[in-house]
């Protein structure tokens, strides 16, 4: 009897990727460089066809759980689950990944095998995350994701600081997840005292019996960890520096997927598993958000490296999808996933951007860059319209999400707090259309600079770009799509909703 | 009969959009582009909009307004909706805008006939079309919003058309960015409205649909207090000063000049920026719940209409001094809305627009900026409009009666009224003393038939308008255009005093924006950016990982002073080893990196798998 349910499997969407890394490592895989780019691709396509495999047949309770025993005297089972989050996120992932394949043809330029292996493999690592039904399967792939990006930041990185950045990556996100580890054993630990339950799995955690300063010390103490992911701003420095250090795809997936990660986890375990004391943390951590979406688009503003401009962009961003979780209702939380695609597919964008212009001008100086518009007419086009989504332009996809976020912000009733964060960070919209707007004018418009573009987009970033505009389009014009999936997303112990 | 009109007005709105993406993406793909198949699908969007607004109106007169609606975010009871209503005001207001569009469209393809991206520029003025109509026939404040974006958008793009130019790019960029102020204090009212609604009031409020705003206004009246109400109900009109080019924001529509024509005859004049006026007269009840807003509104329309017509004496550009012309009607439409008089704003928002088309379209017919001729000349329909305009013919005069009526009880307003007809009269006027008449040019016949047919409907709005007696503010632009031929005539390139400079500079508010705040901006950016690198230097992380190291060294100097030497040796050892793992291979280094991490991983689960145990043990 044919069922899909036997073909859709959590493993299978995980391990794919990093099933295909070890083909193309292999002794007997040719070492044409055309050959391992055109079967990686192939690889990636077919894992997005897979993965939306998923979204097509998603339903509740569907998705089995696999969860064989690990580690048995803790409870710990190698656990994969699914629900309408981890499936938004994944689609996100693929798709992120899929054009960051496409577009790495021209900025590879060495050790090709190795490099598509490790994208694989850093694919099925953020998979895992995504997935992940256990806390200690979450941790596990939390820390093998930094193999792949030390390697991919520091080794085929654009600027000769890449191999440093990459170390500050790595030596901020180690230090974070020290804490992270702390807290996951905490929780463990004092689940297993309050229910006497030995217990690995994220949804079974029920800590309503232990006191309220270990929750939220608990919480806390997950929250430096995520919080560098994310990037919170004291802790945001490492995100510069790599976004701008790294090669182009890399940095589309650093900005693109690898934020996510940190917004995915505070949603998971800050404000479903521990929403008591999140009810105690959210107005303090709205604060950081603020600072996060106000001041980033300040320091942006200053920056003269392209690259740069749209990494403290991504940082301001986040801030407003930590503003989104942190109003603890159905429509901050709606509006923080939305805009976490969002705002996934136009960083992405604005990368591709950032690097054909980089490509055909071997310069990333704003002051030095100009009147690129009047030789790449189709690039002009396209940046123009991924800049205006990201100054949230109605129609497309930025300013669904940061609408929704910011009045679900508004409409969190658990403190008077986050009605004025709420306010003061609309000015955002002002902000960001001064910053992106001098990345455009300064870098297309006027006569020409020094640069001299040969050719205008090759075809491949002609698919790259056009593909991104199509999902912007189609998420701005209907973005029922993606919220009539995702509002059913708990938050549990019966939080706000009006 | 007339029904089918009104259901599908949707696909008149609808079909501009079309045509832009054809324009945008049949690029791409097409085999051939024709200027001519591209000028005629564009007007037939436009046409086919008269006839259908036009029939619209009459289904509307006979049977009513009518709504269709859709939902657009849906998450639980929290809903925004979009939609086509179809009512009285939005229905008058799309016959005017397709009548501008479609000429304009016809003047357009002359006008613009040795542009290179003539493509673009029609692409452009569809989506404008498509955009604009968005905005009118929205039944809620949500999709006012993003048509008040999108037209703000289709206004950037059309000034910074020619982007190779800098300072007409730099124009586009600041038009853009007071617009933005404007529309992200909207946006905040409209939140606050939203959240007000979603907190006090039954759920079908939520979608802020203008048929129900009576009562939406008095629940957001009753469950705030005086001074929050006020500040929303600011937040909310800050959109429409911005668009509308009032006082401390008009400086933007003196950028947007520097945009063609035709663009600015379109939507910088007769369109667009009366969409402020627009959105006031739908905000209307909301305003009415208090009494000082509405003062404002009428004390701030004034003196803009004040400000604007000195500063616009004082200019010497034609599109300068229309482009102030406009803010200071605009600012009479205005105090007519918080006057109450919403049917004399409306009249005046057509007629305005029509002469003001016609005066920027007849400069343009003589003045194409693709010609060689640099020489400003005018041509008489310009001087025919120009009566229109300062209200001693046609249309014209009879709305400045009904505005003298209107204004009756209140004599500082007729005295300030008066005024401002008699300084327009004078500015208007001295343009036409100051360039000589067009001669021995023959604009193009499309060009001539726009003109012409805006003339016409002015000239018939005539006898449609009530109030053709020949009162107080006639005498008063009589006395102004006597005034302006006066000195017309004894000028002779006399110094400018200092008061002239003043206001020719616009009381220096635009360059208050342009230098002090701008720098003001720059350099908190660059603090702050400064302050990010400090945080980003400090070696915060690289301390930490020191002092744990030598808190490592400090216990193995003092505790295991005696098996220093085993770990002597067995680092040489491991040095030795390691070595030779230094390949500088990034497979070894990647092996090495998943084992360690298992390692580490491995020995803290097992760690505290030991730990668990023997707790449980004890438990």
């Amino acid at each position: 009897m044919f069922e899909l349910s036997n073909i859709l499997s959590l493993p299978v969407l995980v391990f794919l990727p990093l099933v295909f890394g070890i083909i193309i490592l292999m002794p007997f895989f040719p070492n044409n460089d055309i050959i391992v780019r055109r079967f990686a691709k192939g690889c990636v396509g077919v894992h997005l066809l897979y993965s939306l495999l998923f979204w097509v047949f998603y339903d509740k309770g569907f998705i089995s759980l696999f969860s064989p025993e690990w580690i048995k005297t803790l409870g710990i089972n190698f656990g994969f689950a699914m629900d309408e989050l981890s499936l938004v996120v994944t689609i996100l992932t693929t798709v992120v990944f899929m054009i960051a394949a496409i577009s790495s043809k021209l900025h590879i330029r060495h050790g090709q095998k190795y490099y598509y292996a490790l994208l694989l493999f850093f694919e099925t690592t953020i998979l895992g995350i995504f997935n992940a039904s256990d806390i200690f399967t979450f941790f596990l792939f939390w820390e093998l994701e930094l193999i792949p990006a030390y390697f991919l930041i520091g080794y085929w990185g654009e600027g000769n600081n890449a191999k440093k950045s990459a170390m500050k990556f790595l030596l901020y996100t180690f230090l974070g997840s020290l804490f992270m580890l702390l807290g996951l054993i905490m929780l463990h630990y004092f689940n297993f005292l309050a229910t006497g339950v030995l217990n690995g799995q994220i949804a079974l955690f029920n800590l309503d019996k232990v006191g309220q300063s270990l929750q939220v010390l608990i919480s806390v103490l997950l929250l430096i960890g995520f919080g560098v992911k994310l990037p919170i701003v004291p802790i945001h420095t490492w995100l510069p520096d790599a976004h701008t250090d790294a090669a182009t795809p890399v940095s589309m997936i650093l900005a693109g997927v690898l934020l996510k990660t940190g917004a995915y986890a505070i949603i998971r375990f800050n404000l479903q598993t521990l929403p008591e004391a999140f009810k105690i943390v959210a107005p303090v951590l709205a604060i950081f958000a603020l600072i996060n979406i106000i001041y980033t688009a300040f320091v942006a503003y200053a920056q003269t490296d392209i690259k740069r401009i749209v990494a403290y962009s991504s940082i301001s961003n986040m801030g407003l999808i930590l503003l989104g979780i942190c109003s603890m209702n159905i429509i901050g939380l709606t509006g923080a996933i939305f805009h976490m695609v969002g705002h996934g597919i136009i960083t992405a964008g604005l990368f591709a951007v950032c690097g054909i212009v980089l490509l055909r001008c071997r310069e990333r100086d704003i002051n030095k860059l100009g009147g690129i518009a009047a030789d790449m007419p189709r690039l002009f086009g396209f940046a123009t319209v991924i800049i205006l989504a990201s100054i949230g332009l109605p129609s497309l996809a930025g300013f669904v999400g940061e609408v929704i976020t910011i009045i679900g912000a508004l409409a969190s009733e658990f403190s008077d707090v986050m009605k004025f964060i709420a306010l003061f960070a609309l000015p955002v919209l002002i902000l960001s259309s001064c910053y992106m707007l001098k990345f455009l004018h300064c870098g297309f418009f006027g006569k020409e600079g020094n640069c001299k573009p040969a050719a205008d987009i090759a075809n491949h970033e002609f698919v790259v770009l056009a593909s991104i505009v199509v999902i912007l389009f189609i998420l701005g014009c209907f973005p029922s799509s993606i919220i009539d999936v995702i509002q059913n997303i708990g938050i549990t112990n019966g939080a706000v909703v009006w | 009969m007339s029904e089918f009109f009104t259901d599908n007005l949707i696909w008149i709105i609808l079909y501009p959009l079309w045509v832009f993406m054809l324009i945008g993406t049949g690029r791409l793909f097409a085999v051939r582009m024709s200027k001519k198949l591209l000028t005629l699908t564009t007007l037939t969007g436009s046409g086919l909009g008269i006839l259908f607004s036009a029939g619209a109106l009459v289904n509307v007169l006979l049977s009513g307004s009518s709504e269709i609606v859709f939902n657009f975010i849906k998450i639980q009871q929290f809903l925004l909706q979009l939609g086509v209503n179809v009512d009285k005001l939005s229905v008058i207001y799309l016959l005017l805008l397709y009548t501008v569009s479609f000429f304009i469209q016809l003047y357009s393809s002359s006008y613009m006939r040795q542009e290179p991206k003539y493509y673009r520029f029609f692409a452009y003025l569809n989506l404008f079309n498509f955009a604009m109509g968005l905005l009118l026939v929205s039944p809620n404040l949500f999709q006012v919003y993003i048509g008040w974006e999108l037209v703000g958008l289709v206004s950037y793009l059309l000034i910074g058309f020619q982007y190779t130019n800098p300072l007409k790019s730099i124009s586009a960029l600041k038009a853009f960015i007071i617009n933005r102020i404007g529309d992200t204090a909207f946006l905040a009212g409209i939140v606050c409205l939203l959240y007000l609604m979603c907190t006090y009031a039954a759920p079908q409020f939520v979608t802020l649909d203008f048929a129900d705003f009576n009562l939406i206004s008095s629940i957001a009246y009753a469950h705030t207090n005086n001074i929050t109400f006020i500040i929303l109900c600011l937040m909310l009109f800050a959109g429409a000063m911005t668009k509308s080019a009032q006082f401390p924001f008009h400086t933007w529509l003196q950028d947007a000049m520097s945009a063609h024509t035709p663009v600015s005859a379109l939507i910088h004049s007769a369109t667009m920026v009366a969409a402020g006026v627009f959105l006031t007269i739908r905000l209307l009840p909301l305003f009415t719940m208090s009494k000082e807003m509405l003062i404002f509104i009428v004390i701030l329309g004034m003196f803009t209409a004040l400000f604007c017509s000195l500063c616009a004496i004082c200019q010497d550009k034609v599109k300068s001094v229309l482009a102030y012309s406009t803010s200071a009607n605009l600012g009479l439409m205005l105090a007519a809305v918080g006057y109450g008089n919403i049917d004399l704003a409306v009249i005046f928002l057509i007629i305005h627009g029509f002469v003001k088309a016609a005066l920027f379209l007849s400069y343009g017919m003589s003045n194409n900026e693709y010609s060689e001729d640099n020489e400003t000349t005018l041509p008489p329909s310009f001087i025919i409009s120009a009566f229109a305009l300062a209200g001693l013919a046609f249309a014209g005069l009879n709305c400045k009666e009904l505005f003298f009526e209107t204004f009756k009880q209140n004599t500082f307003l007729t005295v300030e009224f008066l005024l401002i007809a008699y300084m327009c009269a004078v500015y208007i006027f001295r343009l036409c003393c100051k360039y000589p008449l067009a001669k021995g040019k023959r604009p193009h016949f499309r060009e001539q038939i726009s003109v012409w047919a805006f003339l016409l409907i002015v000239a018939a709005g005539t006898f449609a308008v009530n109030g053709s007696q020949l009162g107080a503010p006639f005498w008063a632009a009589f006395a102004g255009a006597i005034t302006a031929v006066v000195i017309g005539l004894k000028q002779k390139d006399t110094n400018d005093g200092c008061v002239t400079k003043i206001c020719k500079e616009g009381f220096f508010i635009d360059r208050f924006y342009t230098r002090t705040v701008y720098s003001i901006y720059g350099k908190i950016a660059k603090l702050l950016n400064k302050i990010d690198i400090a945080i980003s230097n400090n070696k915060l992380i690289l301390i930490i990982a020191r002092g744990f190291v030598l808190a490592a060294g400090f216990i193995e100097k003092h505790l295991f002073e005696a098996p220093v030497k085993f770990c002597v040796l067995c680092s040489k050892f491991a040095s030795r080893e390691l070595e030779q793992a230094q390949t500088r291979n990034i497979q070894t280094y990647i092996a090495y990196g998943v084992l360690i991490v298992g390692i580490i991983f491995t020995a803290i689960l097992l760690t505290y798998a030991f730990v668990i145990n023997t707790l449980g043990g004890i438990g």
